[in-house]
């Protein structure tokens, strides 16, 4: 094999000779060829500045006129620097960057910066991280992956929390960008198909400053893929087995044949994209289409409420009934542009649609569907190396539609809009501040038929947006980013947001110190609702208020060559949270919002990352919460403490790449005291019982071979013990109990980037 | 390569194709068999608006009748089934004057109830704290009414879901009509096509003449 390579080397060698001085761009454990590694050579008589890519080959030619700094830097890799003469040939070696740490990651500061230097810690989940473990959706791999993050149910579906932050205390964004269409104070969380993924870039805390309204407890920033090479094809294809097989001799005669079939689909992601990039002038098609299988699940004990007041136990019957979990089909379809206008001029321009039918166990013939457009775009003008302007805009569209399956008809019953033009401006100045400042407007428009009772009503709300942030680069170690924003709402009038972070490097170590003010305008829901559900009514108010918070945290990082650590305290004050109280004092109850809960959440969360014996890697992390809230009042609770354990193996050779993965999310114990009316021996009384739900553990395994680097193929097992509760409700896992999969990708595109080194091989 | 590729287009056009075809499956029921002399009818009235607010049926003139309700039901002789909610009442026992009266056959296919027992039939009764309509505005209400408890079974309910979930068990009754003819009834839906709750479709067929087969 060391022959193969070494003769390799030569060939390459005797080709090259040929040409001009080549330089040569390698990985330093696997000695594999680095193509698209971007050289940048730099003058040392003139400063001047030329730029090159390797090829497939990992060869690039000497661009140095005379004698030069050379800097190679790569996606993954640590960027290299060195001294280089004319015509001189060779070879570079570039380290991995094992702890990603020189991720260019953006949401932090909304500018660009390197992970290690990003002034709030920020987590970051990279397409590599997507591809290894065969995942489809971002949802998943952010409640694997992120601590303190819990992924729920609620009542109207699934339910993000990130530090005992409920989901409308959330930000989440694609490119930067709102997403429309909510259900339950929750995005569509189908929409955010894992395959066009980068990155995903998760804050935790407040980010008001710089995001606006909702960003109390966190962002989470997805950041969608650009191609970087002139041709890319991809197309991957995932198989999960049956979550449930509801109707297992289902007939074609059976009269409701298409509700049925439509609660049995399979488990299948199906994505594939098409991308180019000719000098900067670049672009992307991705489609995805997915569907998931509906089930149920039972109760398999029964629950008993020991009345401590009372001092009387009662014994539930076991409840005949399930949770049903939808099951649902969709289609998405996105498209990018980018157009080089003139050197100083960048055109970008996108849009997706999606389309999206929800399947559930009520058998009254009609479905939800989904339907979301989004466009927009971006025109960044680079007047000099130190200023640039940036003027974008953005539309989301989302429907929500009844579908009646016999009619084959359907009837819009929502429409949520968000319009969101920004001019954003950013300078430098002295090379040691970085200001960004702008201005932004957000149109949103809400349709809903739970305003009136039995019709569709609309509402509109505008906000106005000015803010600005100066990122000072005191000295090498020290760093500060202040910052501020101003809204002006429709409804609320004017609403300021400050921020301030600094950072502090010593040798292996960084502190960060994050304050910031966040918050949230009430929802045209919260604000109007009329909605007469069951046996009560859920009622807005327009006397709301925002809610409002102050977020502290301070940390620390260690980082050395073979380990990774951080920990992180934080204390969050929240002012005016909105929330439901009951009301039954009518004859007909309401659940009516108010501002009327302050909230204290504290906790802290170590995250560590360590390298051995070369080839393994293990990372864990533990995340404690103090939340002073009678969790009793909650839709659902947080454990206080959660934490993941992950330990991966990876072994690459030439063409071939291994990744194993065992992992766990461990959810700590949950109890509470909770009350009830009680009807005892004759009165209508207060009992109060405990309520505790048992520690559990997710594990998973997951096993990924990458082929002649263009084919990975995936197999895996969720849930590996068939880990089940036997109880369920909204404080418990829904997960249908262990499922294998598999998953195929392939780049078609590097495969005829092989084809093309074998002609040049036999040269 | 060229071949790769093209699988790669076919397993594309055929994912494509497998999402959109699944819309046409099957939008329309199957041709009616020639000896089948059952009749299926979807009520047009929502029945579960208000308590006392029953829809009633007569198979003489195989319509909903119209001028029925709570004050003059007992004594009419216009209608053989009403429904309520998940509910139904026979014009017979409490309910009125008639014959009508019912068993339950189980959870068999309809046809293959070809003969009505001769005896074992139930007739309506007074319910205490029975009657629940539990959708819409009204939220559950409990009343005292006259039914038939043989068909307490046709729904299964689901009371966790927000409104409540109205299930078919597709269970075959045997009846007798008001005139005391036999019947064979099967409740099969509780929802309209838009979805809507309380419009009950039911499938009966009456016995030839007056006597039990059901051929």
């Amino acid at each position: 094999m060391r022959y193969l390579y070494i003769l390799v080397l030569i060939l390459i060698q005797i080709f090259s000779y040929s040409q001009n001085a080549t330089i040569t761009v390698v990985d330093k454990e696997t000695k594999k060829v680095l193509p698209y590694v971007n050289i940048c050579f730099e003058s040392l008589i003139n400063s001047k500045k030329d730029y090159t890519t390797t090829n497939m080959q990992g060869e690039a030619e000497n661009k140095c006129s005379d004698k030069c700094v050379i800097s190679l830097s790569f996606v993954g890799y640590k960027t290299l620097f060195d001294t280089l003469n004319s015509l001189q040939s060779k070879t570079y070696e570039l380290q991995a960057d094992v702890f990603n740490l020189e991720q260019v990651v953006v949401t932090a500061t909304r500018t660009e910066k390197a992970l290690k230097d990003a002034p709030v810690i920020t987590q970051v989940i990279t397409s590599k991280d997507i591809d290894n473990r065969g995942v489809n959706n971002v949802k998943q791999i952010i409640e694997e992956d992120i601590p303190g993050v819990e992924m729920q149910r609620g009542g109207f579906g699934a339910d993000i929390k990130m530090q005992g932050l409920e989901s409308r205390n959330i930000l989440i964004l694609i490119d930067g960008e709102r997403i429309a269409g909510e259900t339950g104070n929750n995005i569509d969380y189908s929409r955010l198909n894992a395959s066009n993924v980068e990155r995903v870039e998760i804050i935790k805390g407040a980010a008001s400053a710089l995001y606006g309204s909702q960003a109390m407890g966190g962002v989470i920033n997805i950041i969608t893929k650009k191609t970087r090479k002139k041709l890319e094809i991809s197309a991957g294809m995932q198989a999960t087995q049956f979550n449930e097989i509801n109707f297992p001799d289902l007939k074609y005669e059976d009269e409701n044949y298409n509700f049925k079939k439509n609660l049995d689909l399979p488990n299948l992601n199906f994505n594939a994209s098409v991308g180019f990039n000719i000098k900067n002038f670049s672009g992307r098609t991705d489609f995805v289409a997915k569907s998931f299988d509906a089930y149920q699940l039972y109760n398999t004990n029964i629950v008993v409420k020991d009345y401590i007041n009372l001092d009387t136990v009662i014994y539930d019957s076991l409840s005949l009934f399930p949770k049903g979990i939808q099951g649902y089909k969709d289609i998405t379809i996105s498209q990018k542009l980018s157009v080089p206008l003139h050197k100083k001029l960048i055109l970008n321009m996108n849009g997706t649609y999606y389309t999206h039918n929800e399947y559930d166990f009520v058998p009254d013939k009609k479905y939800l569907n989904f339907i979301d457009y989004t466009f927009g775009g971006n025109l960044i003008y680079s007047i000099s190396k130190d200023f640039s302007i940036t003027a974008s805009y953005h539309q989301d569209i989302y429907d929500k539609y009844d579908f009646y399956e016999r009619l084959f008809e359907k009837n819009k019953v929502y429409r949520n809009t968000f319009i969101n033009p920004k001019l954003v401006s950013s300078f430098k100045i002295k090379k040691k501040q970085f200001i960004t400042a702008g201005f932004e407007y957000l149109n949103e428009y809400m349709q809903s038929g739970l305003f009136i009772a039995d019709s569709i009503a609309s509402h509109t709300m505008n906000t106005s947006v000015f803010f600005v942030q100066d990122d000072i680069q005191f000295n090498k170690k020290w760093n500060a980013v202040v910052g501020g924003r101003i809204d002006n709402h429709s409804v609320f009038g004017t609403y300021m947001s400050p921020k301030l972070s600094t950072m502090y490097k010593l040798k292996h170590l960084s502190f960060r110190m994050n304050y910031a003010k966040g918050f949230r305008s009430p929802t045209a829901k919260e604000l109007y609702m009329n909605w007469d559900i069951a046996w009560f009514t859920i009622k807005g108010s327009e006397s709301l208020q925002p809610e409002t918070n102050d977020y502290l945290s301070f940390s620390t990082e260690y980082t050395k060559s073979w380990l990774n650590t951080s920990i992180n305290i934080y204390k969050n004050w929240l002012q005016n949270k909105i929330d439901g109280e009951w009301d039954y004092s009518m004859p007909r109850p309401v659940y009516q919002y108010k501002n009327a809960k302050h909230v204290e959440l504290s906790g802290f969360e170590i995250l560590s990352k360590i390298k051995f014996l070369k080839h393994f890697m293990l990372s864990g992390a533990y995340s404690y919460l103090n939340d002073n809230r009678p969790q009793a009042d909650l839709v659902s609770s947080t454990s206080p403490h959660t934490g993941n354990i992950k330990l991966s193996y990876q072994y690459t050779k030439k063409r071939y790449e291994i990744n194993i993965m065992l992992s766990t999310t461990i959810i700590g114990a949950k109890e509470f005291d909770k009350e009830e009316t009680v009807f005892f021996r004759g009165d209508t009384l207060i009992g109060t019982y405990h309520v505790y739900y048992d520690a559990y553990s997710m594990w998973k395994l997951v096993v990924n071979q990458r082929l002649f680097n263009a084919v990975d193929l995936t197999i895996g097992v969720e849930n590996l013990f068939d880990y089940r509760p036997t109880i369920i409700d909204f404080n418990t896992s829904m997960s249908p109990g262990r499922r294998g999969f598999v998953s195929l990708k392939i780049d078609v595109d590097n495969f005829f980037g092989r084809k093309k080194k074998k002609k040049t091989a036999s040269k | 390569m060229r071949n790769s590729i093209k699988f790669l287009g076919m397993a594309l056009l055929s994912l494509i194709l497998g999402f959109t075809s699944c819309k046409k499956d099957k939008t329309e029921e199957e041709k009616p068999d020639a000896t089948d002399k059952s009749v299926t009818v979807s009520l047009s009235t929502k029945n579960n608006v208000e308590t006392d607010v029953w829809v009633y049926y007569s198979f003489s003139t195989k319509a909903e009748v119209s001028g029925v309700d709570s004050t003059n039901f007992k004594t009419s002789d216009a209608w053989d089934i009403a429904f309520h909610s998940r509910h139904i009442r026979l014009n017979g026992g409490t309910s009125g004057q008639g014959l009508a009266a019912a068993y339950d056959a189980g959870v068999v296919d309809f046809k293959s109830v070809t003969t009505a027992n001769e005896t074992g039939y139930t007739t309506d009764t007074f319910v205490v704290d029975a009657l629940y309509a539990g959708n819409g505005a009204t939220g559950p209400i409990y009343q005292d009414t006259d039914m038939n408890t043989v068909f307490e079974n046709a729904f299964t309910v689901d009371e966790n879901t927000h409104p409540p979930t109205y299930s078919p068990n597709l269970n075959v009754y045997v009846m007798k009509t008001r005139t005391g003819k036999y019947a064979k009834i099967m409740i099969k839906d509780y929802y309209n096509d838009l979805g809507e709750s309380g419009y009950i479709t039911f499938r009966y067929q009456l016995a030839e003449g007056d006597t039990r087969n059901f051929e």
